[in-house]
């Protein structure tokens, strides 16, 4: 049985991306896409997916308190972060248990990009 | 700690275990022994008492019936009562003694130390005398013994006849006490038992002073026994707590002895090995301190608390710009909200470091680059790097901190980017100049001229007011710049920007760019002292006249101002054309000319003479798709391909018509809004290519871009809406065929029309252009990425 994601982001476009790279690349199978903080932690509550990963800023919720509630409810949450943000907001959800992170822009077309975010999700689930 | 029993102790206590028990043994074994026999002793003793008691009695009546025989022979009654009296006094166990006479009328003789009135002797009646043991006397006929109870004590009774047993004359009675034979037997008694006392007394007295001395004795011999066993300990004590050097001496012959020499051998060698260690460690630690003194790096460890090791390169507080490295707060100037950031980090490398990348955990570490003003007032720019430092089961224990000094290497940096940017903007500016017709050169500069001449005057004046202002009410709201003016400022710039960008002049352009940024500053809410903006402006737009006049120099240098390469004259189409067909004339008319291959050369090269490259000739295009971009607010940038390629000036002349239109319908529908483009993840900027590829048979010429391309649904529904094609034929053909049908009179790839183009008329005029001299249109799209037009033409479009 193939290892269910939970995709959120606020952008579609990027959203479709990662969906698409979940599918073809890596065997995930997509339970659902979320487009802010609520919708995540909803959409967390109803698919239990293996794997999710948060965009940071996002409209209604960001991604740091939608992680942190997800953590709050679901100890064993398997997050990972997907942002553009500098900052220690990336070490703060790390620090909060979210298991990994990727850095946007998503070079899908860079071998390394795509490599370091497979091995991402590799530690994510190690 | 639990108290310990010491071998003193201990052998005390064994000893008293023996001896105490034995001599409780010996003790009860003499008191046993000692009653047993004292008893029997006792026995004896009062039958010997008893024995000569009874003898004293039986010869003490047998000589007084002796004695008495003459006396009662004789009647000498006095004589006879004084012997009775003599020998009831004279012995003490003589308690009474009687004479009786055979003949009761005779007086008898009685004395009786009992009886005061007896006591001396008495003669008297024997009737007066009523005493039982008289009778039994009367019958005796030899002398007798008995026992009887007396008035207070137990009596021996002695009685014998005197005289002729058969006939006797009378009887003599003794009584004896038995007082002082059983005082005699209580005293014998007594001193037994007092002996036995004595003995035990004695026994104990002997045994307990045997006892203490044993123990003293004991005690003090185990003390010796154990003092170096003490010794050997606290030896063994020092060496615990890690001296090596204090010798093991213990004063003792015996096996403790032996042991301790061996203890003293062993330390020795082990003195010897910690100082073999220490010499080693020490001379590592030499080597590390050399390394860490030469080492150029700023270079400490920081323990997970956040504690950093004593150990760190002499560099080190130098490059980070402090005394002592006493803190991770101190070394890296952190803020105290930072300091947590930090904490935070260090909790999560340590609980991450197995399953994380390093280089993605040192990502998220709070200090990557710290800028470090130094004393000089230059700030120094130093980069921070963390390593992992192991314990011995290669866990991660440490954290190693390199920070290095890049002040210098970003300096030689920058200095090389300033030189790189400033050549590449030579060379793109020489392009813009080249690639640009002369007149079109000449209206920008002209145009830019003007523009910043205004410019510099209105941020003058608006500086004068702004200025005065504050002077006037230093408080006070301050110059407020009208939003006409910022309108004004705002249009110069940005036409500045956009002509620049089109010709090339990228410095120039992005000047004008971060003026149009320092313009955000005047609009409210103003947050910048508007003095300070405006000064900037004015700064900026110096600059901006700076790159102006190096256009100018450039273009100088270009036209032969310079002195450099080759000198460009111009010479008139129709001169050449004279040149050459002089050459022809020669060639075909006369016959004096020796080597008419070599005048038909001529005749060539001069044709080719009037040959410009493509990139002059597309000038035209240039401008137009700049001007048009501009208006529509769209950043486009014009790329011919291959530049050097030399050609008629005539070259595009036939199909001028249509590639006008291509062009327009490229820039006004093809390349999408900046806005649009970024939203896609496209370049803000588009890009329309113009390439032309001479064959031996064939002239193609290619334009491309990389707009949004064509809706091939919506360019099939036109059609049918025109009534160019059938659904049913629509349904039958390929996209590519779909794609095609713009070329058909009414249908329009837009679907908006606007002024420039996407009335539906252009694109079939095109292709009759193209068709009517001779060649072939193929348009190709790829949605979301741009189109693609060919046109294949013959090759004598080439000549």
């Amino acid at each position: 049985m193939p290892k269910t994601v939970l995709i959120v982001d606020d952008s579609s476009f990027l959203s479709k991306q990662i969906a698409e790279f979940f599918t073809s690349q890596l065997g995930f199978q997509v339970v659902a896409i979320g487009k802010d903080g609520n919708e995540a932690v909803d959409l967390y509550r109803k698919h239990k997916p293996d794997l999710v990963t948060m965009d940071l800023t996002m409209p209604n919720k960001d991604g740091k308190t939608a992680i942190n509630e997800i953590l709050t409810e679901f100890a064993d949450a398997r997050i990972m972060v997907i942002s553009a943000v500098k900052g220690n907001t990336v070490l703060e959800c790390l620090n909060r248990g979210a298991k990994g992170y990727v850095e946007k822009p998503l070079k899908f077309s860079d071998p390394l990009f795509v490599e370091d975010f497979k091995q991402s999700v590799d530690e994510v689930f190690n | 700690m639990a108290a310990r029993t010491t071998i003193q102790g201990k052998l005390v206590k064994t000893s008293l275990m023996v001896l105490v028990p034995a001599f409780v043994l010996v003790t009860l074994a003499v008191v046993i022994l000692n009653v047993f026999l004292g008893g029997k002793t006792q026995r004896e003793t009062v039958m010997r008492i008893e024995s000569s008691l009874k003898a004293k009695g039986r010869l003490l009546t047998a000589n007084n019936a002796q004695a008495l025989v003459g006396m009662a022979e004789g009647n000498a009654f006095m004589q006879i009562k004084d012997l009775v009296a003599s020998t009831v006094k004279d012995d003490i166990d003589v308690v009474s003694g009687t004479f009786i006479m055979a003949d009761s009328s005779m007086p008898w003789a009685t004395a009786d130390e009992t009886d005061s009135v007896r006591m001396a002797g008495i003669l008297a009646k024997a009737e007066e005398l009523g005493d039982p043991a008289i009778v039994w006397a009367r019958s005796l006929e030899a002398i007798e013994s008995r026992r009887t109870v007396g008035v207070s004590d137990e009596l021996l009774e002695f009685a014998a006849p005197v005289g002729d047993p058969e006939a006797p004359m009378g009887w003599i009675l003794y009584k004896l006490s038995t007082a002082t034979m059983r005082e005699a037997i209580q005293a014998a008694k007594d001193g037994s038992r007092k002996g036995t006392a004595l003995v035990i007394v004695l026994l104990v007295a002997l045994g307990t002073g045997a006892l203490l001395i044993s123990l003293r004795k004991f005690g003090s011999e185990a003390a010796n026994l154990s003092r170096p066993i003490r010794e050997l300990a606290a030896a063994a004590e020092i060496i615990k707590n890690g001296d090596y050097k204090q010798p093991v001496v213990v004063h003792s012959d015996d096996e403790i002895g032996e042991l301790a020499s061996t203890f003293e051998t062993m330390r020795q060698t082990v003195q010897t090995y910690t100082e073999h260690l220490e010499e080693l460690v020490e001379a590592k630690m030499r080597q590390v301190r050399d390394i860490l003194d030469n080492v150029e790096q700023g270079l400490f460890v920081v323990g997970f608390d956040g504690n950093i090791s004593p150990e760190h390169s002499k560099a080190a507080p130098e490059i980070l710009g402090v005394n002592e490295l006493q803190s991770i707060r101190d070394a890296l100037h952190l803020s105290p909200s930072q300091e947590e950031d930090f904490v935070g980090w260090l909790n999560l490398v340590r609980s991450k470091h197995a399953a994380m990348r390093w280089d993605k955990l040192t990502k998220v570490a709070p200090v990557q680059d710290l800028e470090i003003p130094g004393a000089d007032g230059q700030t120094r720019y130093v980069r921070v790097r963390y390593q992992r430092m192991y314990d011995k089961n290669r866990d991660v224990e440490k954290i190693m901190v390199l920070a290095q000094d890049e002040t210098e290497a970003r300096r030689i940096e920058r200095v090389v980017a300033e030189e790189k940017e400033r050549h590449e903007n030579e060379v793109k500016t020489i392009l813009g100049l080249v690639n640009n017709l002369p007149e079109v050169i000449k209206d920008f500069q002209k145009d830019a001229r003007k523009r910043l001449d205004d410019l510099t005057d209105l941020a003058k004046s608006m500086l004068d007011r702004a200025t005065a202002a504050r002077e006037k009410f230093p408080d006070g709201p301050g110059f407020k710049p009208s939003p006409e003016d910022i309108g004004r400022l705002f249009r110069d710039l940005h036409t500045i920007k956009g002509n620049a960008g089109t010709y090339g002049f990228e410095r120039l352009g992005r000047l004008a760019h971060h003026s149009e940024d320092l313009l955000e500053d005047l609009k409210e809410p103003i947050t910048v002292r508007t003095t300070v903006t405006l000064g900037a402006l004015a700064e900026r737009l110096e600059e901006m006249d700076a790159a102006y006049q190096e256009i100018l120099e450039t273009e100088k240098r270009l036209s032969g101002g310079g002195g450099e390469g080759d000198a460009l004259v111009q010479i008139s189409e129709r001169k050449i054309e004279h040149v050459r067909r002089m050459a022809l004339a020669m060639h075909s008319g006369s016959a004096v000319v020796a080597d008419s291959e070599a005048v038909k050369t001529l005749a060539m090269a001069c044709e080719r003479l009037r040959d410009v490259p493509l990139a002059r000739l597309a000038d035209k295009y240039r401008g137009m798709i700049g001007r048009l971009a501009e208006r529509l607010g769209k950043q486009i940038h014009f790329e011919v391909v291959p530049t050097h390629l030399e050609l008629s000036p005539h070259f595009f002349n036939p199909i001028d018509e249509a590639l006008i239109h291509m062009l327009r319908n490229s820039v006004d529908h093809g390349i999408e809004s900046p806005s649009d483009r970024a939203a896609k993840g496209k370049p803000e900027r588009g890009t329309i290519r113009l390439e032309v590829a001479i064959n031996d048979d064939q002239v193609t010429v290619t334009l491309s871009d990389d707009g949004g391309g064509i809706n091939v649904e919506s360019v099939a529904r036109k059609a049918v809406e025109n009534g160019v094609a059938t659904p049913a034929e629509i349904a039958r053909m390929s996209d590519d065929e779909k794609i095609q049908l713009v070329y058909e009179a009414g249908v329009s790839t837009a679907s908006s029309v606007s002024d420039v183009s996407g009335r539906g008329v252009g694109m079939s005029a095109v292709k009759e252009c193209v068709e009517s001299q001779g060649g072939t249109l193929r348009l190709t799209s790829v949605p979301g990425s741009g189109s693609k037009t060919i046109i294949q033409l013959p090759s004598r479009f080439a000549s």
